[in-house]
């Protein structure tokens, strides 16, 4: 099954879709943004015969003028339909413009997909990692489809904010036109979701024969039904699920702080003004609360309405931050002010964030540890192990010895430095505390069997050890100032 | 895939904020495909079960198979697309790469995969562990399992004719006249005579008794059965390192060739070889092999030829026990073995030297040189000497 011939398809649909449900938001904001109806099968039309046009028959080649001629001929139509009146024309002709050129994208991108030489380079069939190419075109945080989904997202994005505009202006859509906008709705969804799919198939497939994976045959096909299924739940989902459920949104929000700054602003002046001249803008007419009222609680409540002010605005740069990250593609040096900061957040949230996930993995990883120390004697049974041995009380012990003696030592102002050994820093401190002594040499060559070494330190040796490392600690307690030791 | 994760919880965070159906549609979208996709995908993949269909695979150089591989979707979630690589020695592969098969596998579904195969060379090979990775539809994540199924491959050494080799074809061994009348062999058909009174009926020939109208009995060879016991010398220094690899599995191929020839007619062989076995190379309780050596005791049936081929499967030359040392360890196994069949890359004089000593014990020597052989004469010794050579020249004769 050839699955390139059906993606642009899937592209036109959902391009026309998006459109037509932005140009039916913008209508419900000013008439004079209307479209016609007729207008839909032209956006279509347009996307469709982009989208092919740029999948098939697009060459760096083809000549500009075609591709004129290519867009003027979705436009001249309009022109006449609209009666040749300019202004009329110009917003429908935008439309459609927006339309062709995003397919257009869709169209190009799927083109590209096929030159799987361009990604792979020269490597052999044999040596393509294709479940990994398939993945990872240009980085880890990169998907496989990254413009598609950018443009899907993108594109959902802007009809979302359109109709959040419109949700919040109180714009009621009713009756054909919401059948309209929740069919549009639908179909963008459903089409975005299956371009999705369709495309990474698409893409699998190219990286498949390359490598001469041995495909079954039935792959395309049950892929297209399952997704079809994954795609039939997903409008299941986003129609039926519950919504506006949240106890704290923006108006809540927006009151709360309006409350809080007209406190702010009034709450110096409340003993001083007479009832009759209290400000107008209390639209209730209800006196403001006295200032000793707000006594403690207020000001927890001011708190709390400053903490979720900042961290509204930390989200919201954080998202600004993230935008701009991806527009410089990490290059921040050029940013100056308020996007530097907002992508300095975005950095300081998603530094946070990989913080906890890696606190959280170690905690993983120390769980099987803990569960071995509940059976005594498991670490004894199996002494090779790395594991066993770093916890081993003679380790432990001579190490810790050292820590002693370095801070000690540090004191008196041998610093135990990160770029030396512990035997280079025992150098130092024979040099500094004990001249012509054996004991500082028995201490550090013990303490590196007992930290290197797989059969670490017997008892006996252990106990010589422990006893030089002791006296070392010792003498560098007990030395003072200048005074050379020994 | 963090960044898409930070953008669907700044999704969230303003379907939240700014209400509507739209919102609420983009965040619900956002979360089941970049949060519980992954993770539902993660789960499915553990719960993936990955199978082989046997565990141990015998077959010739030269044979064509198919090793099968089961994957089962126990969940309700389907695979968009599962990918199976399994671990296939290279001297196995069918074609110039290994294959890399792809399927979907739907919910509660059971698929199954095949690698073919192809012997090349003798051995014993492992396969295995399979590389399993499944992803969604979205290329958002996939999963990667290592599943620690194994299969063994034995590939037998090639068992030719006797001329192939370059040996007489009625090459005979085990079974000997014996000098004494005492166990008549019902195999060894000597002729017909007349009944005699006391003639045991069952030893009557209906035919000739029908044809000459007189009661007459079969008349048999008196024979006494030799076990054979092979030697294979798989000692590196005795083999030339110019071509070394081709004069080791002519030997063995040799050895192989030898005993199966032996037991197909009906006679017990043994085999020793001073040699290693394959690291894979299957537990088997009826064979003894210590650090460089196999031994078989001498039997006879088709069970201990497959034995013997199985362990001529797997061993490998090493450089730490000679031919001589292989020879005084197995005197113990010589109980009952009286033809010796030394298989051997050429016939050095101490080789000779070797096979005196053991001729003065009243036994048969007969040497199969491989590589070279250095006294001629020999090879024109008559039949049933008791020190034969030979010379194996599969593809001409040797240099003399």
């Amino acid at each position: 099954m050839n699955v390139k011939s059906i993606l642009p398809a899937l592209a036109g649909v959902f391009t026309a879709a998006i459109v037509f449900l932005a140009a039916r938001y913008a209508s419900l904001f000013s008439t004079v943004l209307f479209v016609p109806n007729w207008l839909w099968a032209f956006l279509l039309g347009s996307a469709l015969e982009s989208a092919y046009f740029a999948a098939y028959f697009l060459t760096p080649r083809t000549p500009f003028t075609v591709r004129l001629v290519e867009l003027a001929l979705w436009l001249g139509p309009i022109y006449l339909l609209v009666g040749r009146s300019p202004s009329a024309f110009l917003w429908p002709a935008c439309l459609t413009a927006v339309c062709w050129l995003l397919a257009r994208g869709c169209g190009l991108e799927l083109s590209r997909l096929e030159k799987v030489a361009d990604l792979i380079g020269d490597q052999g069939a044999s040596t393509v990692s294709w479940e990994y190419e398939s993945l990872t075109s240009m980085g880890q945080d990169e998907l496989a489809l990254g413009f598609f989904w950018r443009r899907v997202i993108a594109c959902a994005a802007a009809v979302v904010v359109l109709a959040v505009a419109a949700h919040r202006r109180e714009v009621k859509a009713a009756g054909a036109l919401l059948l309209e906008l929740r069919l549009a709705g639908g179909t963008a969804a459903a089409s975005g979701l299956a371009l999705l799919g369709g495309a990474y198939l698409f893409r699998l497939q190219t990286l498949w024969a390359c490598a001469k994976a041995a495909v079954d045959p039935a792959l395309p096909r049950e892929w297209l039904r399952n997704l079809a299924i994954i795609v039939a739940l997903s409008l299941a989902l986003v129609y039926l699920a519950p919504i506006d459920y949240s106890p704290v949104t923006a108006d809540t929000v927006g009151r709360l702080l309006a409350a809080v700054l007209s406190r702010g602003v009034e709450l110096p002046e409340l003993p001083k003004a007479a009832p009759e001249e209290r400000p107008s803008f209390s639209q209730s007419g209800d006196p403001l609360p006295e200032v000793d009222s707000v006594g403690l609680g207020g000001i927890i409540l001011t708190a709390m309405y400053l903490l979720l002010v900042a961290l509204v605005s930390a989200v919201l740069l954080a998202a600004l931050g993230f935008i701009l990250f991806e527009l410089t593609k990490g290059e921040i040096e050029r940013l100056r002010g308020l996007p530097r900061l907002a992508v300095q957040v975005y950095a300081a949230v998603r530094r946070a964030v990989l913080q906890v996930l890696a606190a959280l993995g170690r905690l993983k990883s120390i769980k099987p540890i803990k569960g071995q120390a509940i059976f005594p004697g498991q670490g004894e049974e199996r002494p090779s192990e790395p594991s066993a041995d770093r916890d081993s009380p003679p380790e432990r012990g001579v190490r810790a010895l050292l820590l002693q003696i370095a801070r000690q030592a540090g004191k008196k102002g041998l610093v135990f430095r990160r770029s030396q050994t512990p035997w280079e820093y025992g150098q130092a401190l024979r040099g500094q505390f004990f001249p012509n002594e054996e004991v500082v040499g028995e201490f550090f060559q013990g303490y590196q069997r007992a930290r290197y070494s797989r059969s670490g330190l017997s008892g006996a040796e252990e106990e010589r050890v422990l006893a030089a490392g002791t006296q070392i600690l010792n003498r560098v307690r007990e030395w003072k100032g200048d005074e050379k030791d020994g | 895939m963090l960044t898409w994760k930070i953008l669907t919880l700044c999704c969230v965070f303003l379907a939240l904020l700014w209400q509507g159906r739209a919102a609420y549609s983009l965040a619900y979208l956002m979360v089941v495909l970049f949060g519980a996709a992954p993770l539902l995908l993660a789960r499915s993949g553990n719960r993936l079960m990955v199978s082989r269909g046997s565990r141990e695979r015998f077959l010739f150089p030269g044979d064509e198979a198919s090793v099968s591989v089961a994957l089962r979707n126990p969940t309700l979630l389907p695979f968009a697309w599962v990918s199976v690589q399994d671990s296939v020695p290279t001297g196995l592969v069918k074609g110039t790469r290994r294959a890399r098969p792809v399927v979907a596998l739907g919910s509660r579904q059971v698929k199954e995969v095949a690698f073919p195969l192809v012997a090349r060379e003798r051995g014993v090979y492992r396969l295995g562990p399979l590389r399993v990775a499944a992803g969604d539809f979205f290329g958002i994540s996939t999963c990667h399992l290592q599943v620690p199924a194994e299969e063994t491959v034995v590939v037998y050494p090639h068992v030719r004719p006797l001329p192939e080799l370059g040996l007489p074809s009625r090459l005979s061994f085990g079974s000997l006249k014996a000098l004494e009348r005492i166990n008549p062999d019902p195999a060894r058909l000597a002729g017909v005579r007349g009944y005699q009174a006391g003639d045991p009926l069952r030893t009557i020939h209906w035919p000739a008794t029908a044809r000459t109208q007189e009661l007459q009995v079969k008349q048999f060879d008196h024979t006494v059965t030799a076990n054979c016991l092979l030697l294979l010398d798989l000692y590196e220094g005795d083999y030339p390192p110019d071509h070394f690899f081709p004069s080791v599995e002519r030997a063995v191929s040799t050895a192989a060739s030898l005993a199966a020839h032996i037991i197909q007619r009906g006679e017990a062989c043994g085999l020793a070889a001073n040699a290693v076995l394959s690291e894979y190379w299957p537990e088997r309780t009826d064979i003894v092999h210590e650090t460089g050596y196999v031994q078989f005791q001498p039997r006879q049936g088709t069970q201990q030829l497959s034995a013997i081929l199985l362990a001529l499967a797997g061993v490998q030359p090493q450089n730490h026990v000679d031919f001589y040392s292989l020879l005084a360890e197995s005197r113990k196994q010589l109980r009952g073995a009286s033809i010796l069949l030394w298989v051997v890359p050429e016939d050095t004089p101490q080789l000779l030297d070797a096979a005196a000593g053991f001729l003065r014990e009243g036994q048969r020597v007969l040497i199969f040189a491989v590589e070279r052989v250095l006294h001629g004469e020999l090879l024109a010794a008559p039949h049933g000497s008791a020190l034969q050579l030979f010379a194996v020249s599969p593809g001409g004769d040797l240099p003399l």
